[in-house]
């Protein structure tokens, strides 16, 4: 029976990686004329998690350890969406596969939205305090990083030319 | 001894240029604002500050960076004191006597003490560092690539043993870590690895990548599911001088911590994370009343605080001499360092002296404006404490964005890190302790490196790596040490120098 689920999942992960990493550099020569193949480390390492894997699996078979417990999802979607909005946004995307492009928006806006979502992430924001703290921040963030420490990151929307 | 007086002397001009102790200040100033921060550590902080340090030149920006390096540690341990929430692993050993001496209205002599001890570790280990690392350099600049690669494995297998937790699963994360250095077309022969085809692997994964998603990100996400206990002392911080009293109780735990942070810093696993631990051990064992500690016994706080500074002092010493970074801090360095066109090891002492002595001049210069900047300031860092986590977390998270941004100023390394801070979030949900993950990360490439380096003659097999005398003694050794480490006599006794 399983008796710490916790690393009972742990290791199955951790095989499952090793499995799916193996697979990828199968093809790949282990030895090469000049010694060690492009296949070498990375089929060793894969191996060597696979076993690692094993071993964490079998001991929470036998030892007692940590149950298994609830993923926030919702803070998840939220947290990883906000940082995907600024990736779309920052200084825009064109995805030709579904024939989408999403506008550039510069930190100007991008900024404050990205706070804004990322903030609905915790249950006690409250939305005006949010709002002004998220203009606060990028006034800042534009201030220290543009103007004083001149790194190129888009600031406005090209349409206001930056 | 005269050499190492020059050498200094060098160092100092360097770091005592405008420029550069204003840079010098502003990485411990910055770095203790965000250390401060409860949740935030100095891996999160340095990885966060990064980017600020891209426009300066190679040595103001490793300047600020261990600036912001000790910075980050001393606000930990404030936060430690004053909040009892460790900022990292080797401060939680100050929230037992720090947090008692704040409960018992003496929070001002547990920061005061705090900072003189870790000062005078700090001056004690800098000059630990500038001793060694001629003699250090001297050792590696004879290194073959086959003793790099052993001194690496050793390394990594000392990483292990001297983790927090489950061993298997620290092997496990170093074992990861090293599969994702792997990652990207392959330098000699041009084949893809473990790129899923994507051409924005090819160039291996960014270290910042992993760094902001593990320590960034992931920490936020499992920081907004514990509601927060956060016990920030109420009224009084009191004074911030020790009584003379307060002096004789700290001098002699302050000088043990030292020299027990210093050596065990040096070693090329993490032995610094050990140091605090191993100090407070010590004190308590010695003690004349060991039921003091826990209750606010100021040894409790001076001998591991010396032992914790001194420790991330001399931990410098492996990364700078042989080029292999101790701990996931130093693995962070040396992605600095690549940044900016240098490679860490015994050329930088002997290629750019001014840099390597400004340095480690300015370690000492930055204990110093801690010391200046923190005391003062002690007011300004309780009322950082009381900002809420809900304010903070979508700040820190506009900080990673903008900094990974900033880094090849690709939309798609920002998405990469969301990507690891799911990655960094299950691995954390699991029980994993992501630090030697970093480390693995770093250390895989170099191994790689030198392993190629030492196969590459002809007729070369795997068994060629113990034609090295020194080469097969590593390996032995580490061998050794894997094998102590898993048996259970030692397994425990491990796991009640990490209970204390």
């Amino acid at each position: 029976m399983v008796k710490s689920p916790q690393d009972f999942a742990a290791g199955l992960l951790m095989i499952a990686i090793a499995i799916v990493a193996w697979l990828m550099v199968l093809p790949l020569p282990f030895t090469a004329p000049a010694g060690v193949g492009s296949g070498m480390l990375p089929k060793a390492v894969s191996v060597l998690l696979g076993g690692l894997g094993v071993a964490i699996v079998a001991t929470s078979l036998t030892s007692n350890g940590e149950r298994l417990t609830r993923w926030s999802l919702r803070e998840i979607a939220l947290v990883l969406g906000a940082i995907m909005v600024f990736a779309l946004t920052i200084r825009g995307f064109a995805m030709p596969a579904i024939g989408v492009t999403v506008p550039a928006l510069g930190l100007a806006v991008a900024g404050p939205l990205t706070i804004l979502i990322a903030a609905q992430a915790d249950r006690s924001t409250r939305f005006v305090e949010a709002f002004i703290f998220a203009i606060v921040l990028t006034t800042a963030c534009i201030v220290l990083f543009r103007l004083m420490l001149r790194l190129p990151i888009p600031v406005f929307p090209p349409l206001l030319g930056y | 001894m005269l050499e190492v007086i020059s050498n200094l002397a060098l160092g100092f001009s360097v770091a005592l240029t405008p420029t550069n102790l204003v840079l010098c200040f502003l990485g411990c100033l910055i770095g203790t604002l965000i250390g401060v921060l409860p949740g935030v550590g100095p891996i999160a902080t340095i990885a966060m500050l990064l980017p600020i340090t891209f426009g300066l030149d190679p040595i103001g920006a490793l300047i600020m960076l261990s600036g912001i390096y000790y910075g980050a540690q001393y606000g930990g341990s404030t936060t430690a004191i004053l909040v009892n929430i460790p900022g990292e692993a080797t401060s939680v050993v100050t929230t037992l006597d720090g947090h008692q001496m704040a409960k018992n209205g003496r929070a001002g002599v547990a920061l005061g003490t705090a900072a003189l001890a870790s000062f005078a570790a700090g001056t004690f280990a800098t000059l630990v560092v500038a001793g060694l690392a001629v003699p250090m350099t001297g050792l590696a600049l004879k290194f073959g690539p086959s003793d790099r690669f052993a001194l690496m494995v050793l390394g990594l297998v000392f990483a292990v043993v001297l983790a927090r937790g489950s061993i298997i699963k620290a092997l496990a994360m170093i074992v990861f870590g090293v599969l994702l250095s792997t990652v990207g077309t392959d330098g000699e022969t041009g084949e893809d690895r473990l790129t899923f085809g994507l051409a924005q692997f090819a160039d291996g994964i960014e270290f910042a990548v992993i760094a902001m998603g593990i320590f960034g990100f992931a920490e936020i996400l499992k920081n907004l599911e514990s509601p927060e206990a956060r016990d920030v002392v109420r009224g009084e911080i009191g004074p911030l001088l020790p009584s003379r009293q307060d002096i004789k109780d700290s001098a002699g735990p302050t000088a043990r911590g030292t020299l027990l942070g210093s050596f065990l810093g040096i070693l090329p696993g993490n032995g610094a994370v050990l140091a605090p631990f191993a100090s407070y051990t010590l004190e308590k064992r010695i003690a004349k009343d060991p039921s003091r500690f826990g209750r606010g016994a100021i040894e409790g706080v001076a001998g591991p605080e010396a032992a914790n500074n001194a420790g991330a002092q001399t931990s410098f010493i492996p990364l700078l001499t042989l080029g292999i970074p101790p701990n996931a801090v130093m693995a962070l360095m040396v992605g600095a360092m690549t940044i900016h066109g240098l490679i860490p090891g015994p050329q930088i002492m002997t290629k750019q002296p001014d840099l390597f002595w400004g340095l480690i001049a300015s370690m000492w210069l930055g204990n110093l404006m801690l010391l200046v900047i923190n005391l003062p300031l002690v007011g300004l860092w309780v009322r950082l404490l009381k900002v809420p986590y809900r304010l903070m977390f979508p700040a820190i998270l506009l900080f990673c964005c903008i900094g990974i941004y900033s880094i090849g100023n690709k939309p798609e390394d920002v998405m990469l890190t969301a990507a690891f801070g799911f990655i960094g979030y299950s691995l954390l949900k699991l029980g994993f302790e992501p630090a030697p993950l970093l480390l693995g990360f770093v250390l895989g490439k170099l191994m790689e490196e030198n392993l190629r380096q030492s196969l590459s003659k002809a007729g070369a097999t795997l068994l060629s790596l113990f034609d090295s005398p020194l080469a097969a003694s590593l390996l032995g050794f580490s061998a050794l040490l894997l094998l102590i480490a898993v048996l259970p006599s030692v397994r425990k006794s491990r796991e009640e120098v990490f209970q204390e």
